[in-house]
């Protein structure tokens, strides 16, 4: 058998989860006893594309 | 009617609980529709198209919240625009200390991280990704409104990772006995789900807790997983991950037909596989099913959970069910000659899929917006044909609206036109139950489905209402209080979905 793989340990160990987005899944993950820490995401650059392309090259 | 706006400016909601917001605005007095949308391009776009004037002189940018009302006056609904902040309070509202501003500190606060689950806006949700995976997680991605060529990248850099991406558009997952997105609470089990769409796992899973037995692990790999352009690169992962999980000992497979060119590396892997595999393709008819001992090839989600049911050693329990011939007879004898048609009014997209292909299999000719085959496509989804089932999850009912496993309101509106139709006999409903779901769904639709009888009642006619319940007792929402709801509001209620489209399907075939 293949060593194992970031899958394999997905499914075998307890969930550590980085919410972005719905704040309800967080919080229903938390009711399971999940580990989630929640990124109060935004969109970049205010949204414009233009931006979000020059930041990705640069950064 | 008239169409008042306001701008939340720099303010930044999540989709669902914009969806909350509007379900409850839209049942302030005075409000026939209200809108939340964050102001991106797109969406700027939709509520333009949909006659909310004035939008574009707003001057919106995606970090704004647009709120956009329909109302009887303008009174009504400057009353509520003026307060919008009483509104825009989350009930469980709590900012936790585990809450950051980027995927790196999260990661410096749980380096131990295994997995993102994304829901930002489609435009930003790929990006996101990216770095998801560039991060080492796995990623489970419920944006929808992602390229085709974006997700076979990213799904390309996953393999190569060695990680795994469910989704994009992936609704439903569970991992380690954790529901992600729209997830029922199942008994933990031997058998592990790989599904290509929310509902069809929501409902494949609730049925293998209800009939007694569990699940490993529900593995969403997102609509398009199987088709060519992707190549079933998740699916074929899911696979690997399950095969090698000492939790699983079935593997059940969830999905529309594959392209021809991925269910050949489907059936490769399924041969290759150690475990007994159980496919079921819905819609499909003719598809090249390998001939592998090791599997199980079914066309229905009950016949599928059944099947892994028995394969995982286990026997499957049934319930009591409404479908007796008896009762077919007895709701029969109800209706009048005139009364023809099935019309199906769903939230979940698999079932109604499903339910075309059991109307379909008995001999009916069925319209849908979403269709089997392109042939029966309705022409305009919001006016039933014959018999037609509606998919009111689709697109074109979610763009800026809430989709209707959170907000009935739409799905009332067309059960109570098709009411209206003295040719229809039967309306076939789903009740969706599960984390993000509505707390009440049945509560939402059991006036509807009064007022639906009431109204055929009225021309001397008498309407069937079938409604199948996705879900469990381990539920919120508790499927036994949903079932009384929906079944003293005169509904004839199932908890398979299969089951009552053949209900359904017998009620208006070979009548004499």
């Amino acid at each position: 058998m293949d060593s194992e793989t970031a899958v394999d340990r997905l499914l075998a160990t307890p969930l550590a989860a980085i919410n972005l987005g719905v704040e309800d899944f967080a919080e229903n993950l938390e009711a399971q006893g999940a580990e989630v820490v929640r990124v109060n995401w935004t969109p970049p650059a205010g949204g414009d594309p233009e931006i979000i392309a020059i930041l990705d090259k640069i950064l | 009617m008239v169409t008042e706006s306001a701008l939340v400016k720099n303010r930044y909601f999540d989709s669902v609980f914009l969806m909350r917001v509007s379900k409850r605005l839209t049942a302030q007095p005075g409000i026939e529709q209200a809108a939340l949308v964050m102001g991106t391009p797109k969406n700027i776009r939709i509520l333009a198209e949909a006659g909310y004037d004035g939008i574009d002189a707003l001057g919106a940018s995606s970090n704004d919240l647009v709120v956009s009302l329909r109302a009887k006056s303008v009174e009504e609904a400057r009353l509520l625009l003026d307060s919008l902040d009483q509104w825009l309070v989350r009930e469980s509202g709590r900012p936790t200390a585990k809450s950051v501003r980027s995927m790196e500190q999260a990661l410096t606060q749980q380096p131990a991280s295994n997995l993102a689950v994304i829901s930002v806006p489609g435009e930003f949700a790929a990006r996101e990704t990216r770095q998801a995976l560039q991060s080492g997680l796995n990623v489970f991605l419920f944006s929808d409104h992602v390229s085709m060529e974006d997700e076979l990248s990213l799904k390309k850099l996953a393999h190569t990772e060695g990680l795994l991406l469910m989704g994009p558009d992936c609704g439903t997952s569970i991992v380690g006995g954790v529901g992600l997105g729209f997830a029922n609470l199942v008994r933990r089990g031997s058998i592990g789900v790989i599904g290509a769409s929310g509902t069809g796992t929501q409902e494949v899973t609730s049925l293998v807790h209800r009939w007694g037995s569990g699940i490993s692990h529900a593995i969403g790999v997102g609509g398009r997983d199987l088709t060519d352009d992707i190549g079933a690169l998740s699916t074929l992962q899911a696979m690997d991950a399950l095969e090698r999980d000492p939790n699983t000992s079935v593997i059940l497979l969830v999905s529309k037909p594959p392209g021809a060119a991925a269910i050949i590396q489907v059936n490769k892997r399924i041969a290759a596989c150690s475990k007994p595999v159980v496919t079921c393709y819905l819609g499909g008819q003719d598809e090249a099913i390998s001939n592998a001992t090791n599997i199980t090839a079914t066309h229905n989600l009950d016949d599928a959970a059944t099947a892994a049911i028995r394969l995982a050693g286990g026997i499957r329990v049934d319930e009591n069910s409404a479908a007796s011939p008896e009762s077919v007879q007895r709701e029969r004898a109800k209706l009048s000659a005139s009364q023809m048609f099935v019309r199906g009014v769903f939230a979940g997209g698999t079932l109604c899929y499903q339910a075309q292909q059991v109307l379909r299999d008995a001999g009916l000719a069925v319209y849908s917006n979403e269709p089997l085959v392109k042939a029966m496509e309705l022409p305009d989804s919001s006016l039933s044909v014959e018999h037609t089932l509606v998919d009111m999850g689709a697109d074109e009912f979610t763009d800026g609206k809430p989709h209707p496993m959170v907000d009935s309101t739409q799905r009332v509106q067309r059960i109570l036109s098709e009411a209206e139709d003295p040719q229809v006999v039967v309306i076939l409903l789903d009740c969706i139950l599960g984390y993000v779901a509505a707390d009440d769904p049945g509560g939402d639709i059991a006036p509807a489905i009064l007022e639906a009888k009431r109204i055929a009642n009225q021309r001397g006619d008498h309407l069937s209402v079938v409604v199948s319940v996705c879900g469990t007792e381990l539920d919120s929402q508790g499927i036994d209080a949903q079932i009384n709801l929906l079944e003293e509001a005169g509904a004839t209620v199932f908890i398979s979905g299969f089951q009552a489209a053949r209900f359904a399907a017998q009620l208006v075939s070979r009548r004499d």
